[in-house]
């Protein structure tokens, strides 16, 4: 029996051993694609040992041929409803946001912004971390990045 | 005199402490019951953990910092390692040096080794003997994994070599040599020459009272909406050999899964068909068990919310141990988080089929050297109606991390253009309140304008001044 308990614990240590503490807020997914409308989530980790607001902005962008994004306001025909705005989110702990998505003239492209205060410099500079939760609508989910990529002049993956 | 010295620590560090973490609990699945605490420093980390397992009292305390770029934790620490879905390791008290680059893990201990229990909320070891081991991990960039174990504990002598190597068709994985005086092995072996078509081999040798073997051979296919599996496994435990055979069918039609399985082990047939409905937090299964002529029903589901998650789940497993083979097993799970505590129950099937349980709960304190602390509480809100506002300040530019609440609901966060928005479940005014302390911008803020109240389809204007720069 203590035997079996000694298997036991090392099979937990196998989540564990190597997971030493990274202090750093975490996005996901990164990016999602889908058709014309759709609804989704995505999940802001916060791997600190304080509480954080979080608060999220919807933005339309565009890309260059060399792949940056240009963030602009929603286009009129890109239909976002949040479901929250803003959430405080425990050490630790995940949360999820989640959305619905009509795009009128796809393809849509969307970033969700979640800004965070993580903290200040002694100086009292403000230090902000911005994740992006990014969604590209098309008529058809399939390639659907790949192709507002093509379309950009983004000839790199 | 060491449990002293534990109550001195447990005492002590939280006076001081930038942030603590508490944990408490009880497992019969490790027989133990205790808690822990973690102070978190800005240079260290201290822990201490005390309870019970089977009626014994038990200890442990680690302090955990950075010393000219090398991890050194000081107490008992789990030393080991998990390679591609394994793990092995032992329970130290002493000290225990690491250090991880991008390509190279490399850790060494020496101290005492023995017993040890690795729970969510208690880590302690009991010293049994004296020991010294290395563990090397390299990662090279053509996706081949070398790593290498090798621990003296007492009288017996573990030594692991572990090779991986993947690429975009095939992922080989394997480990062998002396584990504790006994010879072990793990392998496995997928092969994916399709992106919808997968086949996999795995080998695998586990101590529990002795030893336990288990193979299995499975293929997996994907066309479109449809899946298929197949799976053969034995294992043997003592002088007992089990062996068993699933297939299986699942049709996806929107956000309902249907699926059929067929299980046969020590001459017995088991089907299972399931109807499986996903909704955005929840799922509902239907479950219909035939076996021996005699059919079954059952149902489960669950909730997963950010505040709270629920499941009742059933599934099939393979007990080689018991030589029962393909067993239907029920499992329950319960999170439930308030304002920074985490409650967790679990319950799990063992491998001679008992239930067990685990329960415990995580919180933390924010301790006199911590930043900011927002101790107000927040609620997952949905709602059909919205109210919306915006947060500036004397000049009429917009303040971010500005924090609102509405009575009674939730408390909202202002972005980067001022703006906020909460969702209520009536069409009612509800009560404003500015919630200074909580603001995510540092700063002394004061209130200027507030309206009392927000009734949805409104837009609220709040003016505040910053008083004191940060």
């Amino acid at each position: 029996m203590r035997n079996m308990k000694r298997v036991l614990s090392l099979l937990l240590l196998q989540f564990s051993f190597f997971g030493l503490a990274v202090s750093a807020q975490t996005v996901s997914p990164i990016i999602v694609e889908c058709g014309k409308k759709c609804r989704g989530e995505f999940s802001i980790t916060n791997n600190g040992l304080t509480a954080l607001a979080v608060s999220v902005e919807a933005r339309s962008f565009s890309l260059d041929a060399l792949g940056h994004a240009t963030n602009r306001p929603l286009d009129p025909g890109v239909d976002l409803k949040l479901e929250e705005g803003s959430a405080r989110i425990s050490p630790k702990d995940t949360h999820a946001f989640a959305y619905q998505l009509k795009c009128a003239g796809p393809p849509c492209s969307v970033a969700l912004l979640s800004s965070m205060v993580v903290g200040h410099t002694t100086e009292g500079i403000l230090v902000r971390v911005q994740l992006a939760h990014t969604i590209y609508a098309c008529e058809k989910q399939k390639d659907c990045r790949k192709k507002v990529r093509a379309a950009a002049g983004v000839t790199f993956d | 005199m060491l449990r002293v010295c534990l109550c001195v620590l447990l005492l002590g560090v939280p006076a001081s402490a930038q942030v603590l973490q508490l944990s408490g609990g009880r497992s019969t699945l490790l027989g133990g019951t205790g808690g822990e605490i973690t102070a978190f420093f800005p240079e260290s980390t201290l822990s201490a953990s005390a309870g019970f397992v089977n009626g014994h009292f038990v200890f442990g305390a680690s302090d955990t910092f950075k010393f000219h770029g090398l991890d050194v934790t000081a107490g008992d620490k789990n030393f080991g390692y998990s390679f591609d879905g394994a793990g092995l390791g032992v329970s130290t008290r002493g000290l225990f040096v690491q250090r991880n680059t991008r390509h190279t893990s490399f850790a060494v201990f020496v101290g005492s080794t023995g017993i040890g229990y690795a729970t969510p909320f208690m880590v302690t070891a009991e010293a049994q003997h004296i020991g010294a081991g290395f563990f090397l991990q390299r990662q090279f960039d053509n996706g081949l994994l070398l790593s290498s174990l090798a621990v003296i504990d007492g009288g017996k002598h573990t030594a692991v070599q572990g090779l991986s190597y993947r690429n975009h068709l095939l992922h080989l994985a394997g480990s062998a040599g002396l584990l504790q005086n006994q010879k072990y092995f793990t392998g496995e072996a997928d092969f994916q020459p399709l992106r919808s078509l997968s086949f996999s081999a795995t080998h695998n040798d586990f101590f529990l009272a002795d030893h336990l073997t288990t193979n299995s051979l499975s293929a997996f296919a994907g066309l479109g909406h449809i899946t298929l599996q197949a799976s053969l496994l034995d294992g043997q435990y003592r002088l007992l050999k089990t062996t068993g055979a699933s297939a299986g069918a699942s049709l996806r039609i929107g956000s309902v899964t249907l699926r059929s399985n067929f299980y046969e082990s020590n001459h017995r047939v088991l089907l299972v068909h399931v109807v499986q409905e996903h909704f955005r937090h929840w799922t509902l299964s239907g479950i219909v068990n035939q076996l021996q002529g005699q059919t079954s029903y059952a149902f489960g589901g669950g909730y997963q919310g950010n505040k709270i998650g629920v499941s009742l789940d059933h599934s099939v497993l393979f007990f080689p141990v018991s030589g029962k083979g393909f067993q239907q097993t029920t499992t329950v799970q319960v999170s439930l988080r308030i304002h920074d505590t985490a409650l967790n129950f679990q319950t799990n099937v063992d491998p001679m089929m008992h239930v067990q349980y685990t329960t415990y709960a995580s919180s933390y304190v924010q301790g006199p050297l911590a930043g900011l602390a927002m101790n107000n509480h927040s609620h997952s809100a949905s709602g059909k109606f919205m109210i919306a506002g915006a947060v500036i300040d004397e000049h009429d530019q917009p303040v971010e991390g500005a924090a609102i609440q509405l009575r009674g609901g939730p408390v909202v966060y202002s972005d980067s253009q001022g703006k906020f928005f909460a969702r209520v479940k009536r069409d009612k005014p509800s009560a404003l309140v500015v919630l200074l302390q909580e603001f995510a911008t540092p700063g002394r803020w004061a209130v200027m304008t507030c309206p009392a109240d927000a009734a949805p389809g409104t837009e609220v204007l709040i003016k505040v001044r910053r008083e004191i720069a940060p």
